[in-house]
């Protein structure tokens, strides 16, 4: 019969073995995981800080290439932002018409820029209204085509195209029986969304 | 003469010997505190090891902070062309080609019939004309014709007056057929 009373040589050796076993445990559950967890971090970080330190030491054989490539970039930018003005410039915008009305030998009767967003317009354009007078119809032709090269990128959203009497006067050769064309348009000129 | 040795010097304290089982025990009890006290030491001199090569190679990586500043203007700059590039080409999809809707009204219409106005709103995506013809045959041609372009849909004539007059229009202009329709065009795009 086994003895197993507390005295007996037996118990008192699985005894120590389970207390050796809990410090053991013990031990390895509260200093030794802990550091494990914490080299397995400073693994992670140590291959980002490599790997930037790769990219950063290559950068460095090629700096002046960047630096070449990033002034390209902003003349890009600059060419860019012609076309889509991060500011309104009404200023600019309204002299961009009267150009373009030059150049199609058209009229402009009536040109506003909005001080305030249309409802559903996208946040970041210049609303204007316009008016033009022609007294031929390849002259509006000629203002759509320019509108749509326009410096800025500018987009109609309602137009009104209307054909009546009067051209006699306002244009050299019109007579009573020249038409005149007409045209009122709402639009927008799109402005960047990053300054 | 018998003697008697009598031994009065304290006697020596007898040496306890330990049981088999009590080497055992301690020789597994300081076995596992030294191999305890060696995977510490192991994982403390490899994560002491790490730290300083992360220091090392983040005092290399902020010696190269120039250089970082390059890059991140770079990055900044190129998100900027990207986005520009994006929104100019999507914007310019969003223009409506007005010359084109002109086109084909024109090219839709029977000789009969003139167009005198065109309204064109992008909200609704509603075209409407008004126009004059010479009657209501012509007025049915320019409907027929108007509906059998591919790129214009929903067609409505929305409202049309017809003179019926008792006047004789002999020696007078004669009185033309107006007339308003409505349609979607493909062409334009909210």
């Amino acid at each position: 019969m086994n003895d197993l009373s507390v005295s007996s040589p037996k118990t008192k050796f699985i005894m120590w073995i389970t207390i050796f076993i809990f410090i053991g445990g013990t031990f390895y559950w509260f200093l030794i995981k802990p550091q494990f967890a914490q080299i397995k971090e400073l693994d992670k970080q140590i291959a980002v800080k490599q790997q930037k330190l790769a990219v950063l030491q290559l950068a460095h054989q090629r700096e002046k290439v960047l630096l070449a490539e990033n002034k390209l970039l902003q003349d890009r930018i600059n060419e860019l932002q012609n076309i889509l003005p991060p500011q309104r410039n009404e200023f600019l915008f309204g002299e961009e018409f009267q150009t373009l009305a030059k150049l199609c030998g058209i009229e402009i009767v009536n040109l506003n820029f909005g001080t305030k967003q249309a409802k559903g317009a996208p946040s970041d354009t210049v609303q204007f209204t316009i008016s033009v007078n022609a007294d031929k119809l390849e002259k509006i032709n000629w203002f759509f085509t320019h509108i749509a090269t326009f410096p800025q990128i500018v987009s109609l959203n309602k137009v009104s195209i209307s054909k009546g009497a009067g051209a006699a006067g306002r244009y050299t050769g019109a007579s009573s029986k020249t038409s005149l064309y007409t045209v009122g348009a709402n639009g927008m000129i799109y402005l960047s969304a990053k300054k | 003469m018998k003697t008697i040795d009598i031994n009065l010097l304290p006697g020596r304290k007898r040496k306890k010997v330990l049981s088999k089982q009590d080497k055992q025990i301690i020789f597994i009890g300081v076995s596992t505190f030294f191999l305890l006290a060696a995977m510490y030491g192991g994982v403390w001199y490899t994560r002491t090891g790490k730290e300083n090569k992360l220091e090392n190679l983040t005092a290399q990586v902020n010696s190269l902070k120039s250089v970082q500043k390059v890059l991140d203007i770079r990055a900044s700059l190129g998100s900027k062309v990207l986005y520009y590039e994006a929104s100019i080409k999507n914007f310019t999809l969003k223009q409506t080609d007005w010359n084109k809707l002109i086109g084909e009204v024109a090219a839709s219409l029977p000789t009969e019939s003139k167009i005198n106005q065109i309204n064109a709103d992008k909200t609704s995506l509603i075209i409407m004309i008004t126009g004059e013809t010479k009657n209501l045959q012509t007025l049915a041609w320019t409907m027929y014709s108007i509906s059998n372009n591919k790129d214009f849909s929903n067609v409505t004539l929305k409202s049309y007056s017809v003179p019926y007059g008792g006047k004789s229009n002999v020696g007078t202009k004669p009185s033309l057929t107006t007339f308003t329709i409505t349609f979607k065009w493909k062409g334009m795009k909210k």
